[in-house]
Order: structure tokens, then C-alpha cells, then sequence
């Protein structure tokens, strides 16, 4: 019965459409990245010479070859782009020089320190009460961090994921809204109501969502990876994500940090499948479905644009929305916190407690029949 | 056009033209309180003005700082960066400032010279401004410096003699001494959210215009219409401007209603302001109201787009929810394009020709965006005009063509 439902439901042109346009932007979005890089192979030998671990006397030395005798070196510049991330993240905080002329020997030297001493000023802009959870965050992190060559192209190649994943929530939100209301508008649901294994049949209905859902987030994460790493090698992905931005919490690599977005963009799609279920069962219109999913999404959005990251309850609610778990790689870039832990993780709690209370619900609707 | 009117009260049955005009007002109502309520006036984390909100905060800070409003002469960026100067204590990291009568009403001046110090210093390379960000007599170049500026900004992001040219001409347009009037600040966020609105008022409306032929053919109404003595021709008419009628209604009406609340409770001369003084780098010689009535005009302009395209698209599927579900995409696919307004050629050319991404047209508005086609320079805002009134009309004709020919 799970394979009928999930061939009547995925064999269609609409899922032939997406698959094609997710790879299709996949692709197109990561070979801008890759066009741009057509003499890395040489740059990628060079930076290997300093690959692995990030020593405070490596980057001294590449400081001094950089700023003293203007070498340029790509296994010196890349160390040295290193130290640049303490002045250009957050810049005019702290440490206020923007030429490599006028870094001082410190910066290199002790670079971790540095590293330390900006991020508690950085913290003092969080709420207070939130403050000391932070520190003790901080205080997690482990030292040294690690680089391997090629790592910077994963800058853009994850906020591409990112604009990949909203996409897919809202492929996710048209494809869930029919799941019900389509059977109630061709009336096929007074024959469905008959038969013997009615409820069964309405349960496994959003399971074809959730696959499709998944089948998405799976290319686009390794559409996105594949063709980085044909470029730059599976290595970068051990990179520390403290590379990508180096204020923010955890111990992650940039390979765990993508394997959170993912887990993140499945629950989500887990959340946004069966909330959808339950305003399609609701609701017998496909498109008054699509319009509250929609203007869900659409809140999001909005709101978390003009939502200032402080604000308590608001910052709650929106956090609940599947929405918010396709922009955990914004919050994985930031050091806000909320109940006591890092947001990403957060984000990912939140939205599996939605998922679960609209499973509940849906279940109960389901359970009540369609009379009600 | 009896057609058109019987046509138009089955689309807009009351009901449903109330819900909807009744949605997009009070959106507008709730997106302008949003703004003036949440309103909080500072300057420079000195905590000035604290414990005031909304309209108190605005009329407070807006009272102090009119002494010295309107032509923003050197004479009062002299004094500005004196006062500033005089008012910090401290040295180094630990300085702070405190605040003084003179200084509250100078701010406009201090903050606007701290912005060009830093401006400047990352124009030259050098490191960021350290605690007293400039010199005494920095204020009595306050113009110098500015050409200076802009002449740097307008050469690193122009790529041929011709848009340089442009953008030089456009800048020299800009009237100085700059004006100001106080309370711009909320103006201007103001008129920074009207394309935050639009996006908003460009879904609604395309909710409406998703159905307006899908829906026929759902039901079997359109075969009906086909073997009426004037068929689906008589039709047309109604067919291709109710949507267009009703985008323009929703939007005048959403738009209208937060525009009119700002206007109501905001200072108006504040609309004098110059925006380079509120709005960051830009080289257009506007002020801060007629920026306002282009972004809305604009707004207008990319919702009857996307009316148009919506129709279109509708007179090709056959269910108002895929309709809809394409429509939807377009639009976020727009929107996301031009906030993250990236450098990549590619992508920028997609957002100018997405339909409906005029209304969020915003950040062309900001520094130099000049283009080049076929060889001529054209600011980047009159070309994607251009555009998106020819989507506008091949739109229409395509759906002549659709509906008609089947």
C-alpha cells in the first residue's frame, strides 16, 4: 500500500519538475563558484604546504613574509588572510587595522588569545542574563583550529545551500498541501471514507511528502559538495567552520556543520509535512492551504528580518516555524543563544516540538474521521 | 462591457473583495505602528533619550535636533565636530562621550562626519578610525571630502568612460549644502520597509489573480464559455484587467493606509531631508519624499506585473494551486535575488528580469548602479523599469493569444 501511495503521489510531473529545477539550480549556482577558480590547482598545492592545524609560529611567520618582505606567496597570503579574520569579522571592534601593513606581531603570535579576548567583547552584546552560558560555550571550544586548501570556496557554496533549502520548504508546502484536500475536492474521499483500511491509507499519505522533501535536501546538499569537492578535494571538508566564521560557538568541521543544516532541513520538512497535513485535512481547499502555508513562511521571512536578534518572545515563535530550519546556517554564523543553548540547536529543538505536537493533531484528526 | 461589469461582480463578490482589500489595510495599519511604535532614538550607545518609545522618543529627539535643521552649512559641521570632540572624555578604548545640550542638537552633524571618517579610511585602506575619529577642523571640509568620496566610489564601480560619465552627472546634480529635517530617521526606515510591504501585497494579490482562468477550467465553466454565442473573445477584455483593477486596488489600498498613518504622525518637512545625510552612499539627486513616492510608484509599477504575469500563467495550467505555487516561487526567487544582491553578473541580470522584482528594487536605489546595454549607459533603475513594463505587456498579449486561440 506504501508503494501504490508513493507511486501515485511522486511518479507525477511535479516532482519530475523539482528534482530537475533543485539540480538545475544546484548546479548553476555552484559552477559561478567554480567558473571563477580556473587557476586554483596551483594556489591549492602551495596553501597545502600549511594544511591540518593552525600554528600560531606558522602564522608568524607568514606575517612577517607577508607584511615585511610583501611576499606573495600563496602558502604566506592564505595564513595570512588567516589573521585577517580577527579584523575584518565585526570590524572596528577591538582591533581596528584594515591593511596587512599595520597588523602587529601579537595578532599572529598569539592569535588565539586575540581570537579570545575579541569574541568576550563581542559576547558583552548579548542580554546579561545570557552572558554566562555564553562564556562557558566559549570556554567549550577547542583550540587549535584546523584548515585544509580551498576551504574558502565553501563561503558561498553554503549561503547557495541556504537560498536552496528555503526553495525546497517552499516546494515542500505545495506538494503537502494537496495531500488531503485533492481527494476531498475530486470527491474521491467518500470512497476512500468506505473502504477497510481508511485510516491507514490517510496516515501514510504524508509519508511521500516527507520522502520528496528529503529527496530534495539529499541533491542539493550533494549536488553542493560534489562539485566543490571536484575542485578542491574531499579534505576541506575537515576544515574548522570557525574558518567560515570565526565568532561562533561548538567544535564543528565544515562537513558536520552541513550535516547539521541537513538534519536541520529534514526535521524541518518532517514539521512542515505534517502541519501542511493537518491545514490540508482542515481546510478541504487546496488552495486555502497553500495560502496559510504560504503566509506562514512568508511571516518568517519577514519577521526575521525585522525581529531584532534580542527580542525574546517573538524570536520564540518564529523559531517554531519549519521556515526557521532552513536559515540555521545564519544562526550557526552568529553566537546568539536562546534557552540556554547555542541557536542553531535551538532552532532544531523548537521545530521538532512542533513536528511532534502537529503529528499528534493530525493523528487526532484523522482519528475523528472526516465528519467533523 | 455589460460582460465586463457581470464578469467583474462574480470575480469580486463582496465577500471576497472585502476580505481582501480589508487584509492588505490592516496589514498596513499593523506594518506602521511596527514602525512608529517600536521606534527608540540613541546616539552612539550613550543612552541618551532612554526610556522613551514611539512617538515620545521621535518628538523628543526630533525637538532637539531642528535647531540646527535645514542647510547643512560647514559652519555647523565645524561646530559639530568641535562639540563632539570637546564632549568625549577619556582616552583610547575606555573613552566614552558624555552628552551635553549642544551636542543633542548638533548630532545629525557629529553622526553624519563620524560615517564620512570611516568612509574615508576605508577608501584609503587605512585602519579603521580609532577613538577621536578626526581632527578639529575635520568638520570645515565636510563638502571636500565628500567630492572626494563619491569621485573615488563613482571610479571603482563604473566600468566604462560612459557610465562614469553618468554617474558623474548624476552626482553633480545633487543639491549641497545637503538639508535635514529632524525625525528622518524613522522616515527613512520607513521608506525602507515599503519594499519589505510590497513582497507581502505582491503575494496577496497574486492569491487573487491565480484563479481568475484556472478556476473556470477546474470547474468546466471554461466549456461552457466556449460555446456561448461570443465565446471566451467577449471575455477577454474582462479576463485581462480585472486582475490588473484588483492589484492596483489592493496595493493603493495597503500602501495607501501606511502611507497615510506615517504622513499623519511624522514630522513632513523631514521628507526634505537629503538622502545622502539618511540612506547611506548614493549618487541620486533625491530627497527623502520623492524617494518615497519612487519606491512606490514602484511598488505599484512590479504588483501590476505580476498581476499581468499571474493571469498569464493562470490561462496556461490547468489548477489555480499550481498556479499559485508558481507564481509563489517567482516571487521568492525574485525577492531573494535582489536582497542578497550578489556581484555575479548572472545573477544579477535574472533579478532585473524576474517578473515583479521591481517592487523590490530598493537597493538600486543605494551607491552606483549604472548599466551598460548595447554599449549605452543607463542607470540600473530606469532599465529594469524598461523591463518590467515589457513583461507587463507581452504578458497581455500572451494571454490574448492563450485564451482566445484554444
Amino acid at each position: 500500500m506504501l508503494f501504490l501511495e508513493m507511486k501515485r503521489r511522486l511518479c507525477s510531473k511535479y516532482t519530475l519538475f523539482s528534482v530537475i529545477g533543485i539540480l538545475i539550480i544546484t548546479v548553476g549556482l555552484n559552477l559561478i563558484i567554480v567558473e571563477d577558480q580556473k587557476d586554483i590547482a596551483v594556489s591549492l598545492q602551495e596553501e597545502a604546504v600549511y594544511e591540518g592545524d593552525i600554528k600560531e609560529e606558522n602564522l608568524l611567520l607568514s606575517l612577517k613574509k607577508v607584511r615585511d618582505e610583501k611576499s606573495e606567496d600563496r602558502r604566506y597570503t592564505s595564513q595570512a588572510f588567516i589573521i585577517g579574520g580577527l579584523t575584518h569579522n565585526y570590524p572596528g571592534i577591538l582591533y581596528t587595522e584594515n591593511k596587512i601593513e599595520d597588523y602587529p606581531d601579537k595578532y599572529a603570535a598569539e592569535f588565539y588569545q586575540c581570537w579570545r579576548n575579541k569574541f568576550k567583547v563581542l559576547l558583552k552584546r548579548l542580554p546579561t542574563k545570557e552572558q554566562k552560558s555564553a562564556l562557558t560555550k566559549l570556554n567549550e571550544v577547542k583550540i587549535p583550529f584546523a584548515q585544509y586548501p580551498g576551504y574558502y570556496l565553501y563561503y558561498t557554496a553554503l549561503e547557495n545551500m541556504q537560498v536552496i533549502f528555503i526553495i525546497i520548504i517552499f516546494l515542500v508546502t505545495f506538494f503537502a498541501s494537496g495531500a488531503y484536500s485533492d481527494s476531498f475536492e475530486d470527491e474521491s474521499m467518500e470512497i476512500i471514507t468506505t473502504t477497510k483500511a481508511y485510516k491507514k491509507n490517510m496516515m501514510i499519505r504524508i509519508l511521500p511528502v516527507i520522502f520528496y522533501g528529503i529527496l530534495l535536501t539529499i541533491i542539493a546538499v550533494l549536488g553542493t559538495v560534489g562539485m566543490i569537492s571536484s575542485v578542491v578535494g574531499f579534505k576541506a571538508l575537515k576544515t574548522s567552520y570557525k574558518m567560515i566564521s570565526l565568532f561562533s560557538f561548538g567544535n564543528l568541521s565544515i562537513g558536520q556543520a552541513i550535516m547539521i543544516m541537513m538534519l536541520a532541513e529534514i526535521i524541518g520538512v518532517f514539521a512542515l509535512s505534517t502541519l501542511m497535513g493537518c491545514f490540508s485535512f482542515k481546510t478541504k481547499k487546496t488552495t486555502t492551504a497553500i495560502g496559510i502555508g504560504v503566509s506562514m513562511n512568508v511571516f518568517f521571512m519577514i519577521g526575521s528580518r525585522l525581529v531584532p536578534s534580542s527580542a525574546s518572545f517573538m524570536k520564540y515563535l518564529l523559531n517554531a516555524i519549519p521556515m526557521a530550519s532552513s536559515y540555521v546556517l545564519s544562526s550557526m554564523n552568529g553566537f546568539s543563544i536562546c534557552f540556554g543553548i547555542w541557536e542553531p540547536y535551538a532552532i532544531i529543538l523548537e521545530v521538532s516540538a512542533v513536528s511532534l505536537v502537529a503529528l499528534g493533531q493530525l493523528l487526532g484528526l484523522l482519528n475523528s474521521g472526516t465528519d467533523t | 462591457m455589460d460582460i465586463f461589469i457581470s464578469e467583474l461582480k462574480r470575480q469580486m463578490n463582496v465577500k471576497r473583495f472585502i476580505s481582501y482589500i480589508l487584509i492588505s489595510i490592516i496589514l498596513g495599519g499593523l506594518w506602521a505602528w511596527f514602525i512608529i511604535g517600536g521606534r527608540t532614538e540613541g546616539f552612539m550607545m550613550t543612552g541618551c533619550y532612554k526610556g522613551l518609545k514611539g512617538m515620545e522618543a521621535i518628538e523628543a529627539a526630533a525637538k532637539d535636533r531642528n535647531v540646527y535643521a535645514g542647510k547643512m552649512t560647514t559652519n555647523n559641521f565645524q561646530r559639530g565636530s568641535e562639540v563632539l570632540l570637546d564632549s568625549a572624555k577619556g582616552k583610547g578604548d575606555e573613552s566614552e562621550i558624555i552628552m551635553n545640550d549642544e551636542l543633542l542638537k548638533l548630532e545629525v552633524y557629529a553622526d553624519t562626519l563620524v560615517t564620512q571618517s570611516f568612509r574615508l579610511s576605508r577608501m584609503s585602506g587605512e585602519s579603521y578610525p580609532k577613538f577621536p575619529w578626526f581632527s578639529r577642523d575635520f568638520g570645515s571640509h565636510f563638502y571636500e571630502n565628500e567630492e572626494l568620496y563619491y569621485q573615488n566610489l563613482i571610479d571603482t564601480s563604473t566600468k566604462n568612460q560612459a557610465e562614469k560619465e553618468l554617474a558623474l552627472k548624476t552626482w553633480n546634480k545633487v543639491e549641497k549644502p545637503y538639508t535635514y529635517y529632524g525625525g528622518f530617521e524613522v522616515w527613512r526606515d520607513g521608506v525602507e520597509h515599503i519594499q519589505m510591504f510590497g513582497f507581502v501585497l505582491l503575494i496577496i494579490v497574486s492569491f487573487f489573480a491565480s484563479g481568475i482562468i484556472a478556476r473556470d477550467k477546474e470547474c468546466g465553466l471554461d466549456e461552457i464559455i466556449s460555446t456561448t454565442s461570443e465565446g471566451r473573445r467577449g471575455l477577454l477584455f474582462a479576463k485581462l484587467f480585472i486582475p490588473v483593477i484588483m492589484g492596483f486596488l489592493i496595493y493603493t489600498a495597503g500602501m495607501g493606509t501606511y502611507i497615510a498613518i506615517l504622513k499623519h504622525f511624522l514630522p513632513a518637512n523631514a521628507l526634505e531631508t537629503s538622502i545622502q545625510v539618511c540612506c547611506g552612499a548614493t549618487i541620486l539627486p533625491y530627497n527623502l519624499g520623492e524617494l518615497m513616492d519612487k519606491m512606490v510608484l514602484f511598488g505599484l509599477i512590479g504588483t501590476l506585473t505580476i498581476s499581468a504575469f499571474t493571469t498569464f500563467v493562470s490561462s496556461k495550467v490547468n489548477k489555480t494551486s499550481t498556479a499559485m505555487s508558481i507564481i509563489v516561487l517567482i516571487i521568492i526567487s525574485g525577492f531573494l535575488l535582489s536582497m542578497g544582491l550578489d556581484d555575479s553578473p548572472i545573477l544579477k541580470t535574472m533579478s532585473l528580469i524576474m517578473p515583479g522584482s521591481l517592487a523590490f528594487s530598493g537597493a538600486e536605489f543605494g551607491t552606483v548602479q549604472v548599466v551598460s546595454v548595447f554599449g549605452k549607459a543607463m542607470m540600473s533603475l530606469k532599465f529594469h523599469l524598461f523591463i518590467s513594463m515589457l513583461i507587463f505587456f507581452i504578458s497581455l498579449i500572451m494571454i490574448s493569444w492563450n485564451y482566445v486561440r484554444r
